[in-house]
């Protein structure tokens, strides 16, 4: 943002190698992408008012306009429903443009700070988001205190989080993975 | 040779005024016939004699011999030669004029001094391998490659104050540039803005599809409002960016104007000689917009190209080749049909006054001798059958066959029975 108050985007900072980023990120068909707009008119991110919904977010993309989308936070607001990528005409698969995006913002470490807190528990406890303290209320009303998920078999977790150690979680991960 | 040797240069007007020709030239590579002409205003020979009256300079046709440098080998040089204007009786006329891309000097919001502001005409030529830098793309500036280009399109097309149509082949041919460069040079940093991209028909929305493949930027809903020289040489390009819903600033070394397709100089002169007319905007009209779309208002006349509206080559060559039809079928059987409502002028009871001789919206009226004296004559092949002259001849000398001053009575007086 400028100062003053008008926010006048400046195209020059727009950098070919971050498109060619994202394309090797798997947006491989981003710059087909001729802005009809029919995943913007299906967007729940839209709907929702997010200010960088679906078509701003591919159109930032293809003017490589980095800083923009890694300091803007929509494209944490995709829900992964996927709509967009059944409706698009030019099949540009426009999901994976956000989640290109994403992989691009992990790895400047440019996410939103629960983000990382999501990160952190789907490594510990296998769920990146899940409600606290049902023990109690769990038994209550007479069930076990883990649900039968990833929380109540430790033998599995410690696999899977072997599994996770062997991916780029090694190298980006900003908490240790014990 | 002699468009090496001559030692006389002007701005090549071929290349926009991009470099510079000589008095003796080729027109451009592909000119036919490919030949040589001396250009008399600009020549030395033509320039002292005209002056001192004794010739100053022959280079072309002797050489200079001093310097082993040799003139026209096959001795075709003539300096007596004159233009000349010939007369052709033909039975029908095809014109195809083309047209005249706008300058840049209107449009003093996008910095037209600048040298590195260039209309696309001129860029073209710069892209041009025959072009004023051999085919290498240098800001005419400072002759740098630039880096960041941004096109503008609608340049004076789809304007209240210049020309409320749209120009039609911009759009592809900014992308045709477009692709060109990046396919030349795939690190340059190119900007189009569009209104909007109209790619109608058959392979041209894939070549839109494909050009942004190679990575040029596709600015919609940006008409550009403002080019600015700033003091380091480059230029700021401000706009608006409907996809990204802000306005858009750029810092670019080059910026190309697409700018709109008018109607060529003297066309409107042109169109009254032939008694063709022309529409609001200038370009010659044709009869009908669907079923008459190279016939004019006169008879024998017809259009083909950029003279009747903006076109690109495949329409051009449709309606050059609809024209060059319609006019075999006018000339090659050797007769012609009149229409049966027409005018004809009674000579006997013509007084000559002559009144009906401007009148005519087809020029078919002549004043011709009959029987020793001047008379009004129509003729039959050019007559229209609009009837101006049978309602204003003083001496009631024209029939206007089927509107006889008879029929139109029986008419009224049927009408008015009951």
């Amino acid at each position: 943002m400028e100062e003053g108050g008008v926010n006048v985007i400046d195209l020059t900072q727009g950098d070919e190698s971050f498109v060619k980023e994202l394309i090797a990120l798997g947006a491989d068909e981003l710059r087909e992408c001729i802005q009809c707009g029919k995943c913007g008119a299906t967007c729940p991110m839209a709907l929702a008012g997010l200010e960088f919904f679906i078509k701003r977010i591919v159109h930032a993309a293809n003017l490589g306009l980095r800083d923009i989308l890694l300091e803007d936070s929509s494209v944490w607001g995709c829900q992964s429903c996927n709509r967009c990528v059944e409706i698009c005409p030019m099949d540009i698969k426009p999901y994976e443009v956000i989640q290109a995006v994403r992989r691009a913002a992990v790895k400047v470490e440019a996410c939103p700070a629960n983000t990382y807190e999501g990160l952190r528990n789907l490594y510990r406890f296998g769920h990146a988001v899940f409600p606290k303290g049902f023990e109690e209320r769990r038994k209550k009303v007479g069930l076990p205190e883990k649900p039968p998920t990833a929380l109540s078999f430790d033998e599995f977790r410690k696999k899977y989080q072997e599994l996770l150690r062997q991916t780029i979680l090694e190298e980006i991960a900003p908490f240790p993975l014990d | 040779m002699c468009t090496e040797i001559c030692p006389a240069r002007v701005p090549n007007e071929y290349n926009f005024g991009l470099d510079q020709r000589r008095a003796a030239y080729i027109e451009y590579p592909q000119a036919v016939p490919k030949k040589a002409v001396i250009d008399e205003p600009n020549c030395l020979y033509f320039k002292s004699i005209k002056k001192t009256g004794k010739p100053a300079c022959e280079i072309c046709k002797k050489g200079i011999p001093p310097k082993g440098i040799q003139g026209c080998p096959a001795d075709a040089i003539k300096f007596d030669d004159k233009d000349e204007y010939m007369n052709i009786r033909v039975g029908a006329v095809i014109i195809a004029t083309g047209f005249k891309p706008m300058p840049k000097h209107y449009f003093k919001e996008y910095s037209p001094h600048s040298p590195d502001v260039i209309t696309s005409m001129e860029f073209e030529r710069i892209l041009s391998a025959t072009g004023p830098t051999g085919g290498e793309l240098k800001r005419p500036s400072d002759g740098t490659k630039p880096k960041t280009i941004a096109m503008i399109s609608c340049v004076g097309s789809r304007d209240e104050r210049y020309h409320p149509y749209c120009s039609k082949v911009c759009c592809m041919y900014m992308l045709k540039h477009a692709r060109i460069l990046k396919e030349k040079y795939p690190d340059i940093k190119l900007y189009l803005f569009f209104i909007d991209v109209r790619t109608a028909g058959k392979d041209f929305e894939e070549f839109y599809v494909y050009t942004r493949e190679l990575g040029a930027k596709i600015i919609r809903g940006g008409r550009v409002s403002s080019v600015d020289v700033k003091p380091n040489g480059k230029l700021r390009v401000r706009g608006f960016d409907v996809d990204l819903c802000s306005p858009v600033e750029l810092e670019a070394d080059l910026v190309v104007l697409a700018t709109a397709i008018e109607p060529p100089d003297g066309v409107e002169e042109l169109g009254s000689m032939f008694t063709a007319t022309c529409g609001r905007e200038g370009f010659l009209r044709e009869v009908h917009t669907k079923l008459y779309p190279v016939e004019t208002q006169a008879r024998g006349v017809f259009i083909a190209g950029c003279v009747q509206g903006p076109k690109d080559i495949p329409e051009s060559i449709a309606q050059a080749r609809a024209a060059a039809s319609a006019t075999a079928a006018l000339v090659i059987p050797g007769k012609i049909k009149f229409e049966a409502i027409i005018s004809e002028v009674d000579r006997d009871k013509c007084s000559s006054c002559g009144v009906c001789v401007p009148l005519c919206p087809y020029t078919a009226i002549r004043i011709v001798e009959y029987k020793g004296k001047e008379k009004a004559y129509i003729e039959p092949a050019l007559c229209a059958g609009c009837g101006v002259c049978a309602s204003a001849c003083p001496s009631r000398a024209i029939t206007f066959h089927g509107f006889t001053t008879d029929q139109i009575m029986a008419q009224i007086e049927a009408l008015t029975e009951a």
